[in-house]
Order: structure tokens, then sequence, then C-alpha cells
């Protein structure tokens, strides 16, 4: 994966199929996007993750053209379309609410892109029906949007953006009006429907289970700033800053403060805390009065108190989730969370917290990612 | 009901005392009633104020409430309240009181009265006279060397700018008489008169506003318009470049502005008070003399200068056109479709 | 239920409504069938339908009837084509400048026809504005006339009836998702296949109602266009305005009335089994 990543990355230095780069937006004088810069490859498909408000959207409506940026350009297949209005983008978009016509049939409606371009009748309804049936809704062509669900109507907008096959397809938080259910299943189906179409997919969303799930690629944002982009494996273990790795994995990551004295040991909050020689040997060159470990449940395991290299800690809550527990200790005065198998006995009391693995670590004020082993 | 509890009261309370009467039983007491008078508003409603209203709330103690507007709202209102009427007193035209009279609406005009016959005689048509006027032609100086007469209007470099009054009414009814006359005939020939009258299309304007037609004139975009003196005579000091003429072939059309009595009005006697104020000496005087209005009343005196621009002599009602006021008020409605398609039409 | 309980609720209103509109509207709907005595002004109330035959047969009163309604569909189409682009234009404001946008649209309407109408005669009169500005640009020499025919009219109609265009359109207009116009525009609508295809059909409701609105509004009116109209442009509203207070024949006013109210209360039910039919052609369509 990681190999596959890199791999990417360094074609995107001289062709990618979409690049985006310096790209500004603001709306009256209160800056949306500060200098974006991306690239996503033929086929691929890019989630555009960050919370809500960071951003992504007013990205995508750049890239759709329904924006003018105030800085940057865009190319898509080696043309520029920056000067170019929307509706001579070729551009598949899906929006949240699906923005169906409701004065229209559902066939019209994925007829609509296809009249624009004027297409003979006939190849237009071979065209519709082959892009309903791909979202599996021939037999609803004859409805008006407003009889169908919501799931249903998500699936018409897909439809009416793919039967003008797209040069890129965008998609803006496609899932967030489907109830929980749904949603698993239409991210299969989009993932299925990428496949067997090969186009490229730019997809909004604020869900990292959503992004880690279906993308290629990860673009992690925030506040206007793309922080990283990556697969999701990268994302999720090399996390380029403490927001991406507090951002994604379920529990997300745990950041524990760690001081280094002046006489070189260390400390987590009061205790003084010698980490194993693998840590000592990251930490060690990093040149910083304190840093915070970025901490997954995966980085950690339970130990006895005295256990050598051990942090001292106390257990405060136990989350059952059936084939596993996370048990959630406390530090130093830090939480940090650890997952166990559903049938390893739970110590109680005092315990230790061993670090089995070499954490990120992060500088505490920037938040950006340290001395970067490997 | 309120007044009959309020007498009976009073009624009690005079026998406690021994049946003196508590009022001082003037006859001209009039506290505490209202009369209602229907009229123009402007100049016409500030010299009534002045002259009849206030003298007549002092000396009577009642009220006078004004119900301002044109003669289509009063025409309106005292028909449709014939049965049970509010207005005591209607300010109508010689084109309407004739009518009024004959349909019982107004009270007759009685001979036996002092100002009845204070007024010239012959000039209370329906109702009493309340001032004198005549459709003369205002124009503007630089389109005429001396006042025009009326066949002057129908000067081919003028087609197109004589303005129109709206019909049916006293002015626009006078022109078309006129219209009938210089064709030969007169006003009881229609056709004579709307094809005379077509002659001056297109009309550029009808006018409803005397300062706008003022303006107009003024300016020279309107080269002259049949227009009642006074109100026209009074208007016209504002601008350099208007005259007003009175023709003399034939002689202006007499109008009139009529002050009538309301039938079964509910104030009867201090109506009759109002009247005799209204076409009296001091009203009538500031009538002519700021409105330039021709008093009916034969004890009113006037300046010369005055009275050169005015109406109020005998001798010079004389000069003017009498029209047949009943036969024009007859057939107003089918005259009016006349108009409507022969005169405005283009 | 539900509705025998709106009923109920709805009395006391239907018992003022009654009182205060229908009862004048049946006196004069009684009134139209009367006449003028001969020789009178007063009327003779017995049942006749000549004021009916009059106006069905006087080539005049027809005349002035498609005038009016002539003047009224033109009035609604200028108040459209520049209703559109205005309430589309405020429809994408922000809420509050969307307000402040209202408020300006409303206010002259508040001041009344007359002040309105006689500010455009400022405007528009011989010696009017422009005219005036186009004497000292040298321009012309003798004033161009603006009033007293059609176009005067035509402009003091718009201007004094486009809110009545603007607000229902408003009103329809900011509901319209914008993303409904970016899919449009994503999928290949150039701006005119957008207006035709999404924005006009979805702001059918406004424009119904705006258009009934300027209509009905332009074909009673009488201030405008007797004021700038000049005496020369003839309406039914100047026409009745002719008959009841200068003619004073009120039955036959009446009668003009009443015609005038009824082809709009034909209209207005015409308008609806239109809409009711639609709607269901587009349920239908739906059930297949
Ligand atoms: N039309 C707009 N006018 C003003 N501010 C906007 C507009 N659209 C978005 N914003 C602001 O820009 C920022 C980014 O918005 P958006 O791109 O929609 O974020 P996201 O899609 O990531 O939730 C937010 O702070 C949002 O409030
Ligand atoms: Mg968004």
């Amino acid at each position: 994966m990681t190999d596959h990543g890199d791999n990417q990355q360094g074609r995107n230095l001289t062709s990618a199929y979409l690049s985006i780069s310096g790209m500004a937006k603001a709306y009256r004088g209160t800056p949306a996007l500060k200098s974006v810069d991306l690239d996503v490859n033929e086929g691929e498909f890019v989630a555009l993750l960050g919370p809500s408000g960071c951003g992504k959207s007013t990205l995508l409506r750049l890239v759709a053209g329904l924006l003018e940026p105030d800085e940057g350009t865009i190319t898509l297949a080696d043309q520029r379309i920056g000067h170019l209005p929307a509706y001579k983008r070729d551009i598949g978009l899906v929006f949240q609410n699906y923005a169906l016509f409701p004065h229209m049939t559902v066939a019209r409606n994925v007829r609509f892109g296809l009249d624009m371009r004027n297409m003979p009748r006939a190849e237009a309804e071979t065209r519709v029906a082959d892009a309903l049936a791909l979202v599996k809704l021939e037999h609803l062509a004859a409805r008006m949007p407003s009889e169908l669900s919501g799931g249903q109507q998500q699936r018409v907008a897909l439809a009416r953006a793919i039967a003008i096959r797209p040069r890129l397809l965008l998609l803006d938080e496609p899932l967030s009006n489907l109830d929980a259910v749904l949603r698993a299943s239409v991210r299969t189906e989009l993932r299925e429907l990428h496949a067997r179409t090969g186009l490229t997919i730019v997809m909004v969303t604020h869900d990292q289970v959503e992004a880690m799930t279906m993308a290629d690629r990860i673009a992690v944002m925030s506040d206007g700033e793309v922080l990283q982009h990556d697969t999701p494996q990268q994302i999720y273990e090399q996390p380029a800053s403490d927001f991406v790795a507090k951002f994604v994995g379920t529990p997300p990551a745990a950041m524990l403060q760690v001081d280094r004295k002046i006489d070189g040991r260390f400390a987590v909050g009061d205790t003084i805390w010698s980490p194993s020689p693998e840590l000592e040997a990251v930490l060690a060159p990093i040149q910083r009065v304190a840093v915070a470990l970025g901490l997954r449940p995966d980085h950690l395991a339970l130990t006895s108190a005295d256990a050598p290299h051990a942090l001292p800690a106390t257990i405060r809550t136990v989350e059952y989730l059936g084939a596993e527990r996370l048990v959630h200790v406390e530090a130093g005065g830090q939480m940090l969370v650890i997952r166990l198998s559903a049938d390893e006995p739970v110590v109680t009391g005092a315990v230790g917290v061993a670090i089995v693995k070499s954490p990120p670590v992060f500088d505490l004020t920037t938040g950006l990612r340290l001395g970067r082993a490997g | 009901m309120k007044n009959g509890l309020k007498s009976i009261a009073l009624m009690g309370l005079g026998a406690a005392l021994g049946s003196t009467s508590l009022m001082p039983a003037m006859a001209q007491d009039f506290s505490g009633q209202t009369l209602v008078v229907g009229v123009w508003g402007g100049d016409i409603e500030r010299l009534l104020r002045e002259n009849v209203i206030g003298p007549l709330e002092e000396e009577t103690g009642a009220n006078v409430e004004l119900l301002l507007g044109g003669t289509g709202d009063r025409v309106a209102k005292i028909y449709a309240e014939r049965a049970n009427p509010t207005m005591d007193i209607a300010f109508l035209n010689i084109f309407e009181a004739p009518q009024a009279l004959a349909d019982g609406v107004v009270v007759a005009p009685d001979p036996d009265l002092q100002m009845y016959k204070d007024i010239w005689p012959g000039m209370n048509e329906g109702c009493y006279a309340m001032s004198l006027a005549a459709l003369g032609i205002v124009y503007n100086k630089d389109e005429f060397e001396s006042p025009p007469e009326w066949e002057d209007l129908w000067a081919p470099e003028l087609q197109g700018r004589i303005a129109l009054p709206p019909f049916p009414g006293s002015e626009a009814n006078g022109i078309l008489a006129i219209a009938g006359r210089l064709a030969g005939a007169d006003e009881h020939d229609a056709d004579a008169s709307f094809d005379k009258l077509a002659e001056l299309k297109p009309i550029p304007l009808t006018y409803t506003n005397l300062d706008e037609l003022l303006l107009l004139t003024d300016a020279g975009e309107i080269a002259a318009a049949p227009i009642i003196s006074g109100y026209a005579i009074s208007g016209m000091e504002n601008y350099e470049n208007i005259g007003f003429s009175f023709p003399t072939d034939p002689g202006p059309v007499l109008t009139r502005d009529m002050l009538c009595l309301v039938a079964n009005s509910p104030s009867p006697e201090l109506a009759m008070l109002f009247a005799e104020k209204a076409l009296g000496v001091v009203n009538q005087t500031a009538y002519a003399n700021e409105l330039y209005f021709g008093p009916t009343n034969s004890n009113v005196e006037l300046e010369p200068a005055v009275s050169e621009m005015l109406i109020d002599t005998p001798e010079e009602v004389e000069t003017l056109t009498e029209l047949d006021w009943p036969y024009l008020i007859e057939n107003r409605s089918a005259w009016t479709d006349r108009w409507n398609a022969e005169i405005l039409a283009d | 239920m539900a509705r025998k309980s709106t009923f109920l609720l709805l009395t006391p209103g239907l018992f003022v409504t009654g009182a205060v509109f229908l009862s004048p509207f049946a006196f004069l709907a009684l009134t139209s069938f009367w006449t003028q005595r001969p020789n009178s002004l007063l009327v003779d109330p017995a049942f006749t339908l000549v004021n009916y035959v009059r106006i069905a047969t006087d080539m005049f009163f027809l005349r002035v009837l498609f005038h009016t309604i002539y003047l009224g569909v033109i009035t609604v189409l200028v108040c459209l084509v520049l209703g559109l682009p205005i309430a589309r234009w405020i429809a994408r404001r922000a809420v509050v400048s969307r307000g402040i946008l209202v408020v300006l649209i409303v206010t002259p309407m508040v001041s009344g026809a007359v002040v309105q109408t006689l500010g455009l005669v400022n405007l528009l009169s011989l010696l009017g504005v422009i005219n005036g500005l186009l004497k000292q640009l040298g321009l012309i020499d003798r004033s161009i006339r603006f009033l007293g025919d059609e176009l005067g009219v035509l402009i003091g109609l718009v201007q004094a009836f486009l809110p009545l265009m603007v607000l229902p359109l408003l009103n329809t207009m900011s509901k319209l998702p914008e993303d409904l116009e970016s899919a449009a525009r994503s999928l290949g609508a150039p701006a005119w296949r957008l207006w035709m295809l999404v924005i006009l059909p979805l702001s059918m409701p406004g424009i119904i109602a705006g258009s009934v609105l300027v209509f009905f509004a332009s074909v009673t009116s009488f201030v405008t266009p007797q004021i700038l109209g000049q005496g020369r442009i003839q309406t039914f509203g100047t026409v009745m305005y002719q008959q009841s207070a200068l003619v004073n024949d009120w039955p036959f006013a009446s009668a003009l009335a009443v015609t005038m109210m009824v082809l709009l209360g034909g209209l207005v039910l015409a308008l609806r089994a239109i809409r009711q039919r639609l709607a269901r052609r587009s349920n239908v369509a739906g059930a297949v």
C-alpha cells in the first residue's frame, strides 16, 4: 500500500488527471479556501475529508465551475478549465440533497444532461436506460421524484450525473441524508459503480469511516487547507499532523503529552517515565521540551503497573463492543484508550500501559509530525 | 332616542325649578346641531370658511361640516340618500341643478325670499345661482395677435393643439354647443355640433387639472382651450404668456355655480341661514375679488378693474350665449357615447 | 370533520365579508338591472337587461373592453419580463438585504396610485423632467408626447403594479433550492435553458399569482389610465368613472362593473380548473 501511494504521488508531479493548484476562495473577505493544491489521477476515487465548514463543498463547486475562484488554476485531462462556465465542463455533480428537478419524471431528470447535448432521442433513451440500470432503478423511470424514497432519489441523482459520461464525477456528502443501514449498502454500491465505470470520482464527506472505506486516497482538510493527501492506510498509520490523527480512526488517536526534563528523562504529567529503547530512539533526536504522541489503541497494551517501560495508569471505564472491549485509562492526567479482546481479563486497580509500537510524534504547538520514522 | 331622554330629563328638571325656562329661547340658537355642506375644496372652501361658516358658527353655535369633492360625488350622494338625506347644502353647477330640482332631490328656490329677489332675474334655475361665469378661451399670447374668437380655434395651423374639458359637463357641453352655432345650427343639432368639434382632432389633452392646462398653455404646448372664466382668470395671473378671451361671436357661454338646498335635509333652517350668507354681498364680493367669479347678487358693487374681468351685470349677461341646459342634460348619456367615439377616438 | 370545524371557524370572517363586501356587490348587481328614468337621474327599479344589451351590442364598449384587456395583458407581460430578473436577483441576496429590497419595492405601493401616477406625470408630461432634459440637451425643440397615449399608460400601469408581480415571484423563487440551478448548469444547461427548463417551470405558482394580480389590478385601474391617458385612453375604469360620476347613469355604470367582475371571476375559475387539471395530470403521470 505504501509503495502504491508513493508511486501515485510520483505520477502526480508530472501529469495528474485533475490538478488543482493554488486554489483560494473567500466569501466577503472571509477565506474559505487558502491556496489548495490537489492532484487526482484518472480513475481514482478521492475523498475530501474534513469537519463541517472546512471548505470541502467550496472546493467541489470551484472544480464544477459553480463558483469563481479568487486565485488558482484547475487542469482536467491536460486542459485548463478555469475559464469554462459550468455547463461546458462535462463534470457530473451529485448534491447532498440530490437536487432532482421536482417537475420532471425520473427518466426526464436522467435525460436532462443528454437533452442539453442535443443527443438524438433514441440514443438518449438508451443512455437513460443504461444509467438507470446501473443504479437498479429501471422500474421507476416514470415516477416523479417526490414519489421516491431518499435512497432512490440519491440513485437517480447519481444516474443523472453518470448519464452524461462526465469526465469527472463529484459527490457532495452523498450518503449523509441516508439512514445508517442504507448508508452501508450505498457505500458498497458506490464502490462497485466506481469499479464498473472507471470514473474519476471526488467525494466530499465529513465521515472518516466513509472516506476510509471508499476512497483510494483521502485529502484531509481543515480550515480551508489540505493537511494530508494520501492512501487511507497512510493517513491512518502516518498522520501528517495531530489533527489528522485525531480526525481519523475509531476511536481517534489520543494525544499523550511527553515532557523532557533537564536531566534528559521523560515525564508524563508528574510521573517520571522511561520509554522503551525503540521509542527512546525515536524521541531522542527530537529537540523539544515537550512533544505529543499520537496513540491509537493498537499502539498500546495493558500490563501490570510495575512492568518495565510501562506508564502507570488507572482504569476509568470499559466499553464493551461485543468482539472487543475498549478500556479507557488515565495516565499522568491524560486519557488513553486500549483495545482488549472480549476474553482477555481486565486487570483492576493500578495498571500499566505499554507502548508496543512506535507512535507518530507531533509538535505540541504546530501539531505537525516530528522525526518521521522511516 | 338619546335626545328624547335628554329632553325628558330637562322637562323634569324644568318642572322642579318651577317651570322657569332653563335655556334662553333664542330663535337663532342651533348649538349642538351640525350643518353638512358639500362643496369644492380649495379657494372656494377657503372663502366660504372666512365669510360664511365662521360668522354662521359664531352666531348660531352650530357646527358646519364640509364634504369636499366634485359635483359628481355630491349628485350621487343626494340621489342615493334622497329618502334620508345627510347633506343639507350641495353646491352643483348649472349642468346638474335643473335636473336635481326636476327629480325632487333639491328644494325649489323660493321667489318670496329676499335672497331670491337679490339675485339677477332668471338666474335661479333649479337652485339659487351662486356665481356667474362664462365659458371663454384661455390662450397662449404668442399664438394669437388679439384675443381669439371661437372660430380662431379652428385655424388649421392650430390643429392638434386645442385641449378640451371632459364630457359631459358645463364646459364640454358649452364648447359643443358653440361648435354647433359655428356650424350654423345650435346645441339642438347634435350632428352638426359633433362634426364641427371633431374638426379639432386630434385632441392633445382632456384637461382635468387647471394648473396643468395653464402650464402647458403658457409653454405653448397647448395653443388654447375653452374654459370657464373665474378660476382660469385668477390662476392665469401666475403666467406671462396666457390670456383669457371672452369671444363675441357668439358670446361666451353663460355657466353658473348653483347653491342647492337638499330636499328633506336634517337642518333646513340652518341651511337657509347658510344660503343667505353665501349668497350675500360679503361672500360674493370676496368671490369676485379673489376668484373672479361673477356675483349673482345685484347689490354687490365691484371696483372697475375687477368688474372688467368678470360677468357681473345684466347687460353683460345679455351678450352671453345661453344654452338649453335641460335639453343637454337629457342627452348627456347618448352624447357621451358620441363624444367618446367621435371626439376622443383617434 | 376537519372541514366542518374549519367552516365554523370561518363563520365570523364570512359574516364580515358578507356584510362589507358582498352586500354592496349584491346592491351593485341589482342596480345593474335597473335603468334611469327618461329625463331624470332617478332610477327606475324595474328589472331589465337593457344595460347589458347595450354593453354587448355597442361597439364602443366592446372595443374599450378589449382594449382594457389588451392593456392588462401587455402590462402582465412587461411586468413578467421585468419582474422575473428582479425577483431572481433579490431572491439570491442574503436574507437581510432581501428584506430591505422588499421594503423598497413595497413602499411606493403604499403611497397609493395617485401619488405615484402624479410622480410619473412630472416625469413624462410635455413639460416634465424628461422633456426638459431633452430640450436642455438640445435634442428636441417641441416636447415629445409620452402621456395621453398607450405608452404612457403602460408605463404607469407597469410601475404601479410591478410590485404585485415581484412579490409572489420572489416568494416562489426564494424557495427554489440553489442546488437545482447548480445541477442544471453542471448537466450542461446554459443560462437560457436553465431559465426555460428549470427556473420558469418551478416559478409557475408565482408567475400565475403575479400575473393574475397584475392583470386584475390593471384592468380595474382607474387613476393611472385617467391621469396618464389624459382622456385619450379609455379603459373600463375610465368609462365607468365617466358613466357614474359625469353622466350619473349609475345603473349602466353598475352593469359595466358587474360585467368586468364576471369576466374576472370567470378567469379565476378557468385558471383554477387549469391548475387542477395540471396537478391531476402530474399525479397520474407519477402514479404510472
Ligand atoms: N455562499 C456562501 N456565503 C458565505 N459563506 C459561505 C458560503 N458558502 C460557504 N461559506 C462558508 O465558507 C466556509 C466553507 O464552507 P463549505 O465549503 O460549505 O464547507 P464544508 O462543505 O466543508 O462544510 C464555511 O465557513 C461556510 O460558512
Ligand atoms: Mg459541504
